[in-house]
């Protein structure tokens, strides 16, 4: 559409055969093979006026918004760069420029200054060039703190390359959608300031055109179907071309924006999960989970029992599948994520099954949630009190609520005389104790934990534990607490589970999988964890890497990092099968090889 | 022979220049590194260990005292003077989803140490070979890819063989593995030792988990509200610590595993 528009204006010599300005048949004369669009009142051709009048009207829209973009992009830089009295001084510059009602400056200035469009397309940059500034100063002040940028400047590299291959080069998006703006608005006034008479009137643009329209009475006459019409879709398709080209860019340099959440139909596959007979002891007990993340399987067929009074510990490295599994029982996946089939029952309800109204009801009440980097995402406006208190309104009327939140901040360790405070008035430990206390304010049964405590350093993350583990006495909480961090479960859950690859490889209680781990993944990984005590040891690190979840093969996800690997380990995946066991918790191991020594162990 | 870093009655300061508005980051501190020696400095977040390593890159300028590093006086270095040190040093950062830039192709990351000291045009196959000995292998297919396609593991591998082609005599490393799962913590302590080791360099390595600290420093430097309160070869100070904040930091990384009714 708008490769049309910019066509035409280049071609307008070629696909007219009039001049614009000329008198070339008879006054308000009605389209015809001759005058494509008809003539005006002095006879001349309106489809040339209009092929013709594109050149200057985008023209002007081009220049000034480029010459406005580089402007706004060379203050932004500077400004943002420098900082200090240099970017107080720009800044202010700026916002005056903006809080100028700049339709009326340049009324008044072309008036006074003369009517060439070279006078319309400077006063437009001068208007024109303080929005991007602003906004791009602020990507650059952003930016500045980024590790990249830091990266740069600490391996000696000059401040110029630093701006344009560090800074500049990740303004581009936003640049362009600026740009863009920029020339949409150009276009407009400039196609305004003409129809007010205030254009250039020896050169023909689209403004112009409606000007002598609207003087040439072309309202009254039918004359207005072909003389107004057409400058008017123009400048109506161009503005709205340029709009959605503004969109998209707007979008890729900040996704979300405008996300609607396309996804594609999935089937969804049911189990009968239902027929097995429910264990009672359970508090949370998942049956052959899976989840889908934009068609790719990141959980397959995940079984995970909670039992009653203990800590349930779910440790994974990044991309093993444990947060979806977690966020996919909740019912909170994000775009793209789906929960494939399985059941998961809390109690006697299976939460697959609730729908979304009640199951989301049930969040924040029998069924709690610390996500994970909650600490970070507390609402930056709103005092600690009041956002705790907003949990325990939904069971409680607002009287009780207030004093119910208060006793819970209290309860998890902050002073009263805190509950003001904003969130990035505390430390990270007291942030996470909030969150905490969010999470158990009325009372749940049961406790979904997701890295609890990343981010936080080794004390804290101690004193976060024994928190949770005295509110789990108190409030006779389950808990299922989800880390990539091994030392940390094996420290704080009486019942562990290991995933790798989206699946579940080693079950059991916690003591007896780390004294006598049976996946090998296991073993390396307990082998990897560093110790403080004992002679010094090096850590022995899992060679390679875990597989991409889009690319799965038929065997053993581990195989190909594994030590002990068999041929029969790549044709055929192991699944979770019964192992052994001392204490009263089952074990489980999905491991062709293990599977067959612990079944020589048991015969002897 | 000249210390890699000497920090001499350094204090760090934030904020106005009233005295009640001022937060004091570093204090009294005083510290020599020597080249080839590796040194952890641990302690809780808002311990200061942080400042430290911005210090010695001359991100951060010190309050009151004196930083030098290579023997040259921070303060008083021209910014052209300041980038030749840079040269010689490597940061390597906690967050390996922000230290690296998402525009650029793996190799070029990697080359960038070499773009800047020599020139844009400047490049060679250590960049390969810097990937393969990361593990990043095949190193020419890994060359092309965009970070946003890596694992966190895997981006702070390529942060691993961007300091490998950097050959740097100092290497800070703001916890660098305080994101990652055990195995790959252990994967990135050990390349980091190996990265030392090669180029004789001085190791500055900041964490909070004294474990990891074990493996890879031979002498630990405990920061407690801005001040040193233990800086001591690592083994003594594991089994001996004296201060309490010492002991502190090593019964939570300790991690004494909870009693079990199995």
């Amino acid at each position: 559409m708008l490769l049309t528009l910019f066509g035409a204006a280049v071609l307008a010599d070629v696909i007219s055969s009039h001049p614009p300005d000329k008198a070339s048949g008879l006054p308000y004369a009605r389209p015809s093979s001759e005058h494509w669009l008809g003539t005006d009142d002095l006879g001349r051709d309106l489809w040339a006026q209009l092929v013709h009048g594109a050149r200057l009207t985008l023209a002007v829209g081009l220049v000034a918004a480029i010459s406005a973009t580089i402007i706004g992009t060379m203050v932004a830089l500077i400004a943002g760069w420098r900082g200090g009295w240099v970017d107080a001084v720009l800044m202010r510059i700026v916002d005056l420029t903006l809080s100028i009602p700049f339709l009326v400056l340049i009324l008044v200035l072309a008036s006074y200054f003369g009517r060439g469009a070279i006078v319309t397309t400077v006063l437009l940059v001068g208007v024109l060039w303080a929005r991007p500034a602003r906004l791009l100063r602020s990507q650059v002040l952003k930016l500045r703190e980024f590790g990249h940028v830091i990266a740069a400047d600490a391996m000696g590299a000059s401040h110029p390359r630093i701006l344009v291959r560090h800074v500049l080069h990740r303004l581009v998006p936003l640049l362009l959608s600026q740009f863009v703006r920029a020339a949409a608005v150009a276009v407009l006034v400039q196609s305004g300031v003409a129809f007010l008479g205030l254009g250039d009137p020896d050169r023909v643009s689209w403004g112009t055109t409606l000007f002598f329209a609207n003087n040439g009475s072309a309202v009254l006459t039918d004359a207005w179907l072909w003389w107004i019409v057409p400058p008017g879709v123009a400048l109506t398709l161009l503005i709205v071309g340029l709009a959605f080209i503004g969109l998209v860019f707007e979008e890729i340099a900040d996704p979300g924006i405008t996300s609607h959440g396309w996804r594609p139909a999935v089937r969804r596959v049911l189990e009968d999960a239902e027929d097995v007979p429910r264990d009672p002891s359970l508090a949370l007990d998942i049956r052959n989970f899976s989840v889908d993340y934009d068609m790719t399987r990141v959980v397959r067929g995940v079984d995970l029992a909670v039992t009653r009074g203990r800590v349930f510990g779910l440790v994974g490295e990044s991309g093993s599948g444990k947060s979806s599994l977690a966020l996919g029982v909740l019912g909170l996946l994000p775009t793209g994520g789906r929960v494939i089939g399985g059941a998961a029952f809390l109690d006697d309800v299976d939460l697959r099954r609730l729908g979304r109204v009640r199951l989301s009801k049930m969040r924040g009440r029998e069924l709690a949630v610390i996500p994970q980097a909650a600490m970070s995402l507390l609402d930056p406006t709103m005092t600690i009190l009041r956002q705790v208190q907003e949990s325990t309104e939904l069971t409680a009327d607002k009287r009780t609520a207030k004093t119910r939140a208060t006793e819970m901040l209290e309860r998890v360790g902050i002073p009263r005389n805190r509950h003001g405070s904003f969130p990035h008035e505390l430390s990270g430990g007291q942030r996470q104790r909030v969150v905490i206390a969010m999470a158990v304010a009325n009372q749940p049964k049961l406790l979904i934990a997701d890295e609890p405590t990343t981010g936080l350093d080794v004390i804290t993350q101690q004193e976060i534990l024994a928190l949770l583990e005295e509110l789990r006495v108190e409030l006779s909480l389950d808990i299922l607490i989800i880390s990539h961090d091994l030392p940390l479960i094996a420290a704080v859950a009486d019942d562990i589970s290991i995933m790798y690859a989206g699946q579940v490889i080693e079950s059991g209680a916690t003591a007896e999988v780390l004294a006598t781990p049976r996946h090998p993944y296991t073993r390396l990984l307990v082998a990897a964890m560093p110790s403080l005590d004992g002679p010094p040891r090096a850590a022995e690190p899992i060679p390679g890497d875990a597989p991409d979840p889009s690319e799965r093969t038929n065997g053993c996800s581990f195989a190909p990092r594994c030590p002990s690997a068999e041929p029969r380990c790549s044709e055929t995946a192991p699944t979770l099968e019964p192992s052994p066991n001392q204490g009263s918790q089952p074990r489980a191991v999905a491991c062709h090889v293990t599977d067959d020594s612990v079944v020589e162990v048991r015969i002897r | 022979m000249t210390p890699a870093v000497n920090f001499t009655d350094v204090q760090v300061s934030y904020g106005g220049r009233r005295r009640r508005a001022r937060v004091d980051a570093l204090t009294d501190i005083n510290l020599e590194i020597a080249s080839g020696e590796r040194v952890a400095v641990v302690g809780r977040s808002g311990a200061g260990k942080s400042t430290i390593a911005k210090l010695a890159c001359g991100l951060t300028q010190p309050t009151s005292g004196s930083v030098r590093v290579f023997g040259t006086e921070m303060a008083d270095t021209s910014r052209a003077e300041l980038r030749r040190l840079r040269h010689r040093m490597h940061l390597i950062f906690q967050d390996p989803y922000q230290s690296l830039h998402p525009g650029l192709r793996v190799g070029e990351i990697v080359n960038e140490p070499i773009a800047i000291a020599r020139g844009p045009r400047a490049s060679g196959t250590h960049v390969f070979d810097a990937l393969s000995r990361v593990g990043l292998t095949p190193a020419e297919q890994f060359a092309h890819r965009s970070p946003a396609t890596l694992s966190g593991g895997q981006r702070q591998r390529v942060a691993i063989a961007r300091a490998l082609v950097a050959q740097p005599e100092l290497i800070l490393a703001d916890e660098p593995t305080s994101m990652l799962d055990a195995s790959l913590r252990a994967t990135i302590a050990n390349m980091l030792l190996e990265l030392q080791a090669e180029g004789h360099a001085a190791l500055i390595f900041i964490t909070h988990d004294l474990a990891l600290a074990r493996q890879v420093a031979d002498r630990i430097v405990v920061l407690s509200e801005g001040r040193i309160v233990e800086d001591r070869p690592t083994e003594d100070l594991l089994s001996e610590p004296e201060h309490p904040e010492t002991r502190k930091l090593l019964a939570a990384a300790r991690h004494e595993p909870k009693e079990t009714s199995t």
